[in-house]
């Protein structure tokens, strides 16, 4: 993967650009938005890092016109203005995501692989597990394509167990979210609502870890 | 009395007034000009009616010398008498006019029959002569043998002037509340404008720093409007530079911060399995984040005066919501979002993202561990954070609320200064803010409760944004 850095702090753009390099990209470091330009214009990338007060200028206008002009390579803002309308303005111009400063540079990898799989159409909010198919935002389950209807009760419990697939989740963090959310718990709600789980999606998805809670298992295929 | 208070009211009450006492004045002035008129021309009918009686009464009083009057009374010329005014005067309206043939003695020859027979005036000198009851004219023949003298009663003259003075008081009575009324309906037809605009100057504050739109006012108060804009016009730009400052130095901040976290982190990512520089590292890198939320904090604090500042563009609740949240919880495990539905704010979203993300934070904090953190947005545009606090009892809560609505321990660190911030937003902005226990037990949870309501768009909410971060 081929990746542009615009970004004029040369310590930042330095250590950036070698993480990423260690990450497998080719990385091509520029301080100006001008340089910037000429590189878009001759070069093929995956991927823009673009910082967003440069010597030369906002690179916000700069976007908006690139995008203008068809650029379609997905940007990432890396910025160090604090406000949310900056974002919100990086975004509206045609960023694809945004990462403040200072920045976790794992963060960084993680976002730009999201990028790059959102703009390869693979991204979806459906998330596989086995034969389960989730889709947290719309509240969908499918089963081998099959849609199961849960109560709010049981999404609440799905939903904590989906948010760390393959890990051993307690049954007080399973009691938490239900109190959190308001709902009457008694001594042995958990236990009734994970058998109803297991009755709808399947005696094997949900593991039972004797002593210490629940495990989605996420090697069920 | 309580002086009345309002502008119209107090100029209606003084031109009515004025009126009042103008009108007296008026009154009084037409009055004695009347009564002076009158007198003149009471006067003049009395010498007249004076000089006609006297031939007429002389040679009645002569024929009664020589007996004819009692053989052929319709001889009488005092009785054939029915000239012009005069006639009026003697027949419609006698009583108040009496007369008196005197000789050159003195004696009384002859008198109407409500005279009395005794002078009414001993002496006899010629012209007028005012009596208790009485208005007197004495007219003399040429040789000075006869007199007359014709009397007016006074109460008669007096009464066409009561007359007078009663038409005025009617007048009077009747034209001043109508003219009062008229002049209140005036005044407050024209301070309208004047009304309209010192509403608009009260409307003004942290979050409306708009210039006075112009309207019909007088032009004493055009001056004031224009002192009140270039006022507001400052202030918008002593925020805006204010703003501006933060901004910059936001950046000027963050990123030394942040080449000084990066060449960590590649530092500790070159560094192999050395535990004791390893856990060195990872000190100073936990030391760095510190220092980079308490930059953020006081960056925050710094901005709170100009926080009403609003450009115009409407604040969807729902976005600013899940940027705040991402940023907050990148892997979004532990913060709930309920805000579909929720309408736009009339709100600088940089302000909307402080209040919510400080919130967010201290829920985040001192939420049993990996418990979730709801944020709530219904369309009336009440927003509630809501963590589990099973072990708050309402005496923290109160202590909690009192740093919130107080906004004090704004020189603690944490959590503290996290409260003062949202605090001091939130009475920038009018935004209502309580805190309130829900639940029992270890079902109990901490909700902070906002009302935006006062900054709600009135349109529908805006559609959703093209983006979803």
């Amino acid at each position: 993967m081929r990746v542009l850095l615009v970004e004029d702090e040369a310590a930042l753009a330095s250590a950036l650009a070698e993480h990423l390099e260690l990450q497998g990209m080719a990385v091509d470091s520029f301080d100006h938005l001008r340089l910037a330009d000429g590189a878009l214009r001759t070069t093929e990338y995956d991927l823009v890092l673009l910082d967003l007060q440069l010597p030369d200028g906002d690179a916000i206008p700069w976007l908006k016109q690139q995008r203008q002009q068809q650029l379609k390579t997905p940007v990432i803002i890396l910025t160090a203005r604090d406000q949310i309308s900056d974002r919100i303005a990086g975004l509206d111009a045609g960023a694809d995501d945004y990462v403040i400063k200072p920045y976790d540079l794992d963060e960084v990898s993680a976002r730009i692989l999201a990028v790059t799989r959102r703009q390869s159409g693979l991204a979806t909010n459906e998330v596989q597990y086995g034969n389960l198919s989730i889709d947290l935002q719309r509240r969908h389950l499918a089963l081998d394509g099959e849609r199961v209807e849960l109560t709010a009760r049981e999404w609440s419990i799905l939903e904590t167990l989906i948010k760390r697939p393959g890990h051993v989740v307690s049954k007080e963090q399973i009691e938490d979210r239900l109190y959190a959310f308001g709902h009457e718990v008694e001594s042995n709600t958990v236990e009734v609502y994970i058998s109803r789980l297991r009755k709808k999606l399947g005696r094997e998805q949900i593991t039972t870890v004797r002593g210490l809670g629940y495990r989605l298992d996420t090697e069920t295929a | 009395m309580s002086r009345p208070s309002t502008l119209a009211a107090r100029l209606g009450t003084r031109i009515a007034i004025s009126l009042l006492i103008a009108w007296i004045l008026a009154t009084l002035v037409s009055l004695a000009v009347l009564m002076r008129e009158l007198n003149y021309s009471y006067d003049k009918t009395l010498r007249e009616t004076a000089q006609r009686l006297l031939p007429l009464a002389i040679s009645d009083y002569q024929l009664h010398q020589v007996g004819l009057l009692e053989l052929r009374p319709d001889l009488s010329l005092l009785q054939n008498f029915d000239l012009g005014i005069t006639h009026r005067l003697l027949s419609d309206q006698p009583e108040y006019l009496l007369y008196q043939l005197r000789d050159w003695r003195g004696k009384v020859l002859l008198s109407s029959h409500n005279a009395p027979m005794s002078p009414m005036l001993p002496a006899i000198q010629p012209g007028f002569a005012s009596l208790e009851h009485f208005r007197l004219y004495t007219a003399s023949t040429p040789d000075g043998l006869y007199h007359i003298q014709v009397a007016e009663s006074v109460k008669h003259r007096y009464g066409a002037l009561v007359d007078s003075l009663i038409l005025f008081l009617l007048v009077f009575v009747l034209a001043l509340p109508v003219s009062v009324l008229l002049v209140y309906a005036a005044v407050r037809k024209q301070l309208v404008p004047v009304n309209l605009f010192t509403k608009a100057i009260a409307r003004r504050h942290g979050h409306n720093l708009k210039p006075i739109d112009p309207m019909d006012l007088p032009d004493d108060f055009l001056e004031v409007q224009q002192a009140t804009n270039d006022l507001l016009e400052r202030l918008r730009s002593a925020l805006n530079s204010e703003r501006e400052f933060a901004a910059n130095a936001a950046h000027e901040l963050r990123t030394p911060l942040a080449v000084a976290s990066v060449q960590l982190q590649r530092l500790q990512q070159e560094l192999g399995g050395d535990a004791d520089r390893r856990e060195r590292l990872s000190t100073v890198s936990l030391s760095l984040q510190r220092l980079t939320r308490l930059v953020d904090k006081l960056l925050q604090l710094a901005r709170a005066e100009s926080a009403g500042l609003y450009s115009g563009t409407p604040t969807p609740i729902d976005r600013v919501a899940q940027m705040v949240a991402r940023e907050l919880d990148p892997s979004g495990q532990r913060i709930e979002l309920l805000v579909s539905g929720a309408p736009n704010l009339q709100l600088d979203p940089d302000a909307l993202a402080v209040i919510l993300s400080n919130l967010l934070e201290n829920g985040l904090k001192y939420a049993p561990s990996e418990s979730p953190v709801i944020l709530r947005a219904d369309k009336d545009a009440q927003v509630h954070v809501e963590n589990l606090a099973p072990n708050l009892d309402a005496e923290s809560l109160q202590t909690l609320q009192q740093r919130f609505v107080r906004g004090s321990e704004r020189n603690k660190p944490g959590a503290g200064l996290g409260l003062a911030i949202v605090s001091a937003f939130c009475q920038q902005l009018d935004i209502k803010l309580s805190l309130g226990l829900v639940g029992t037990g270890r079902g109990q949870r901490l909700q902070v409760s906002l009302d935006f309501s006062a900054v709600t768009l009135a349109t529908e909410p805006a559609p959703p944004s093209p983006k979803s971060v």
